[in-house]
C-alpha cells in the first residue's frame, strides 16, 4: 500500500529536505507507524506530533502513534520531536481514539518536558 | 518616584503631566489602557469622534533592565472596528523608552481646532508639537526614515499610515523595530483611525536620560527575573534552536494545517494544500536559499526568544519583516494563496499603508468569495493595495475591513465576532478557542485566552475534552490570566514556558511584585486579571453589547467544514457561563 508522508523539521533530512519534505512511501499492508519511522530511519525519540489523515496521533514524548495502523491512502504528517502544540489552539481538536483515551486518565495540557534534544 | 500620566490635549496642544493617580496607581499595560477609557471615555460615544481618547501605556516590568522579552506596549481606546473596548498590544521600540522616561500611561485626547496635522516629539525634557502637514500622505517606511533623520538618538516612532489619516476601521498603529522598519503593529481594531481623529501623524519618544524604571524591591525582581528567564530558555518553543526561534510563529501553520483546523478561502475549509509553502519552514528555507534576510530577529531589544524574520525577495533585497502566521494565513490560506513572496509582498503594503494584516488578508477574501477577484489570484490580490493607496472608493470599502466589505458586496459568510473578523484557528475545528473568540472582550481574538492559571491546573483537575463541563471555567482563566501578563508588558508567548514549568511562573509574578513593590503570588493571578475583564466587559455592556454578541456567526452552526466536516454547535447557555461572574455576588 502507499501513503504520503510529510516530514517537519530537521527530519526531513529524512527524504532530502532541509525543513520540509514530502514523499510517497510504499509498506506492506497491515503496516504500523512504527514501521512508517523505521522504513524512514527516523527512530521514535526524534518524532513528536503525528498526524493521520488531519486527526491527531500523537504529542511530543508519548509515543501512543507506534502501534496505529495505517491503510493505503493516508496523509501522514510527522513533525520533529521539539514542535510544540500549545493547548491554547488545540482545545477540542481531533484526536484518535488511543489519544482520546489517554487524555481522559493524564494530564495532557502541558507539553511533556522532554529529556534530551534532538 | 512616582511614575506620570502624560495627558496631551489637541484641541489646545497642551501637554500635562500629573503623578499617577491613585485609582490607577496599581496598573500598567492593558490594565491601565482599560482602566483609563473605563473611567474616562463614554461607551456611546462615536469612535471617531471628538470624545473617543488614545491610551499608551507600557508595562509594569518594560524598561526595566534584563527582564526577558518585555517590551511590549498596550494601545487603548474605543475600536472604530468592533464598538467595544479595545486593547490592542506590539513588539518595537515604543514600551521601554515611554516606560524610562517615568510614564505611565500617555492619553491622546481632544481635536485640532483648525484642522491641521501634527506629530509629537516626548523626551526628557517634555513634549513639542510638530507640523505635519508636509507628511500627510506618506506611508510609515517613509515616516520612520524621516524621523530617524530629524530627531537624535533613534528614537521610538509610534505611527499612522494614510489609512489611518482617512479614518478608516481597519487602521492600525505601527511601531518601529530596532531596525527602523516599520513592521511591527498595535494592529486588531482600528486604533489607528483613534489616533488619526486626533490628526496625530506620528509620536515620537527619545528616552535619552530619563529617569529609567524604579524597582522597589530589587531583590525580589531578580530572583523572579532569573526563574523567568531559565524557563523561557528551557522550553522547547521559546528556548534559543526551538520553535520560535527556528521557524517564528509561523511554525504553527503546518500543525494547524495537518489538524485540519487552517481556515482556507474565507473560512471554508480546514486544510491547504499550499500551506507548507507559507510556513515558517519555508520562511528558513528561502533566508538560507537566498542568503539574505534572517530568522531568529529580536522585534525589540532584551528579547531573548527572537521569533521575529526579516523575509528577503528572489534578488536577496528585502520585501518585509516580518511574516507572522497570522499573516500568512489571512493573506495566504485565507485568500488560497501560496505564494510566500507575494504575501512578503502584500505584508509590505499593510506595514507601509497602516492596516492590520488579519483584517486585511480576510477582507480580500471577502472580496474573493464577492467575485471582484479568483481564490488564489495574487497578482490581483496585491493590486488591490493600489486602490486603498490612492483612496478610490474601492480601497476606502477594502480598508473599512471584514465586516464593511461584506456588507457592501451582499457576502454572508462573515466570520467575524463583535465585527472583527477571526484569526488563524477555525473554531469548529479546535472548539476550545471558538469559547474566547465568541466571548472575549475584544472581538474574535486569539491573543486574549492565551494561558491557564496554575490552580486550574492543580493535579487531579482534567478537563475532558468532549464533554462542555468546565470549558467555561477554563476560558475565564485563560482570559483573565492573558489580561495579567498584558499588562507586564513581557510578551505575551511567554505564557507557553510559564504554563509548562511552574517556577517560570512565580518568576514572572516575582518581577511584578518586585517592581511594584508588592506582597503577590501565582494564587493572585487569575483575580487581578478578572477586575480588569470585568471593566471591559461593563464598559462593552454600556456600549450595547449583549449575551446576543457572544456568538459564532451563523453559517459556522450550519455548514460543515472540511476535513472533519464538523461544524459549531457549542450551546449558548456554555458560552454564557464564562462571564456569568461579573454581575453574580
Amino acid at each position: 500500500m502507499e501513503v504520503v508522508v510529510s516530514l517537519y523539521g530537521p527530519i526531513a533530512r529524512a527524504c532530502g529536505g532541509k525543513h520540509l519534505a514530502t514523499t510517497r512511501v510504499s509498506l506492506p499492508d497491515n503496516a504500523l507507524v512504527k514501521d512508517l519511522l523505521e522504513h524512514l530511519g527516523l527512530s521514535p525519540d526524534e518524532v513528536g506530533l503525528v498526524f493521520i489523515n488531519s486527526v491527531l496521533h500523537d504529542l511530543p514524548g508519548l509515543h501512543l502513534s507506534l502501534e496505529d495502523e495505517l491503510h493505503h491512502g493516508d496523509r501522514i504528517g510527522l513533525f520533529a520531536a521539539f514542535y510544540v502544540w500549545p493547548y491554547h489552539y488545540r482545545g477540542g481538536a481531533v484526536m484518535s481514539k488511543r489519544l482520546k483515551e489517554y487524555t481522559m486518565t493524564h494530564e495532557y495540557l502541558r507539553h511533556q518536558p522532554r529529556t534530551e534534544s534532538t | 518616584m512616582t511614575r506620570k500620566i502624560l495627558r496631551i490635549n489637541m484641541t489646545d496642544l497642551s501637554a500635562t503631566y500629573e503623578d499617577i493617580p491613585e485609582k490607577w496607581a496599581k496598573w500598567a499595560g492593558r490594565g491601565l489602557t482599560s482602566a483609563i477609557v473605563y473611567d474616562e471615555v463614554d461607551p456611546t460615544c462615536h469612535p471617531l469622534g471628538p470624545n473617543n481618547k488614545l491610551v499608551i501605556a507600557p508595562g509594569w516590568v518594560s524598561g526595566t533592565p534584563a527582564a526577558p522579552s518585555s517590551g511590549r506596549t498596550s494601545f487603548g481606546g474605543k475600536s472604530p472596528l468592533t464598538g467595544t473596548i479595545k486593547e490592542s498590544n506590539s513588539g518595537g521600540l515604543s514600551s521601554q523608552k515611554i516606560a524610562r522616561l517615568g510614564i505611565a500611561a500617555i492619553i491622546l485626547e481632544g481635536q485640532p481646532k483648525d484642522g491641521k496635522w501634527y506629530y509629537i516629539h516626548i523626551d526628557k525634557d517634555g513634549v513639542t508639537f510638530h507640523d505635519a502637514s508636509d507628511l500627510l500622505g506618506k506611508g510609515m517606511e517613509e515616516v520612520d526614515r524621516i524621523m530617524w533623520e530629524r530627531h537624535p538618538n533613534k528614537p521610538a516612532v509610534i505611527g499612522i499610515g494614510p489609512v489611518g489619516e482617512r479614518l478608516a476601521a481597519n487602521a492600525g498603529i505601527s511601531v518601529n523595530d530596532p531596525e527602523n522598519n516599520p513592521g511591527r503593529y498595535a494592529g486588531r481594531g482600528g486604533l489607528g483611525a483613534v489616533m488619526g481623529a486626533r490628526h496625530v501623524k506620528a509620536i515620537v519618544v527619545d528616552d535619552k536620560g530619563g529617569p529609567g524604571v524604579e524597582i522597589k524591591n530589587k531583590d525580589l525582581f531578580t530572583q523572579g527575573r532569573r526563574k523567568l528567564t531559565k524557563a523561557i530558555m528551557a522550553h522547547d518553543i521559546t528556548k534559543p534552536g526551538g520553535g520560535l526561534n527556528l521557524y517564528g510563529t509561523d511554525v504553527l501553520m503546518n500543525i494547524i494545517n495537518e489538524a485540519g483546523g487552517l481556515p482556507t478561502r474565507n473560512f471554508s475549509s480546514g486544510y491547504f494544500e499550499g500551506a507548507a509553502k507559507i510556513s515558517g519552514e519555508m520562511i528558513a528555507e528561502m533566508v538560507e536559499k537566498r542568503k539574505a534576510g534572517m530568522t531568529g530577529h529580536a522585534c525589540h531589544p532584551g528579547c531573548i526568544i527572537q521569533c521575529s524574520n526579516i523575509y528577503p525577495g528572489p534578488d536577496g533585497t528585502i520585501i518585509a519583516s516580518p511574516i507572522e502566521y497570522e499573516t500568512a494565513f489571512a493573506l495566504g490560506a485565507n485568500c488560497g494563496i501560496d505564494d510566500l513572496d507575494f504575501v512578503a509582498r502584500m505584508t509590505k503594503e499593510c506595514n507601509d499603508l497602516g492596516l492590520d494584516t488579519i483584517e486585511m488578508g480576510n477582507t480580500i477574501a471577502i472580496a474573493m468569495e464577492a467575485g471582484l477577484l479568483d481564490f488564489g489570484d495574487k497578482e490581483k490580490a496585491l493590486a488591490l493595495f493600489d486602490e486603498i493607496r490612492k483612496g478610490t472608493p474601492l480601497g476606502r470599502i477594502l480598508s473599512n475591513g471584514v465586516a464593511a466589505t461584506a456588507k457592501i458586496f451582499g457576502v454572508h459568510r462573515v466570520p467575524v465576532v463583535k465585527g472583527q473578523s477571526m484569526p488563524a484557528y477555525e473554531p469548529r475545528a479546535i472548539k476550545g478557542i471558538g469559547f474566547t473568540y465568541a466571548t472575549s472582550t475584544m472581538g474574535a481574538d486569539h491573543t486574549s485566552g492565551y494561558t491557564i492559571a496554575p490552580e486550574i491546573l492543580g493535579t487531579g483537575q482534567k478537563v475532558d475534552q468532549f464533554t462542555y463541563e468546565g470549558k467555561a471555567e477554563l476560558s475565564l482563566a485563560f482570559q483573565a490570566t492573558t489580561a495579567f501578563i498584558d499588562s507586564t508588558g513581557y510578551c505575551l508567548f511567554i505564557a507557553f514556558p510559564i504554563l509548562d514549568i511552574q517556577e517560570g511562573f512565580e518568576g514572572m509574578v516575582e518581577t511584578v511584585a518586585g517592581v511594584m513593590g508588592w506582597d503577590i503570588g501565582p494564587d493572585d493571578v487569575v483575580e487581578i486579571g478578572k477586575e480588569i475583564l470585568k471593566k471591559e466587559r461593563l464598559f462593552n455592556e454600556r456600549a450595547g453589547f449583549t449575551n446576543v454578541d457572544d456568538r459564532l456567526p451563523e453559517f459556522m452552526r450550519y455548514e460543515p467544514l472540511p476535513p472533519h466536516n464538523v461544524v459549531w454547535d457549542v450551546p449558548d447557555e456554555e458560552l454564557d457561563k464564562v462571564y456569568a461572574w461579573v454581575h453574580e455576588g
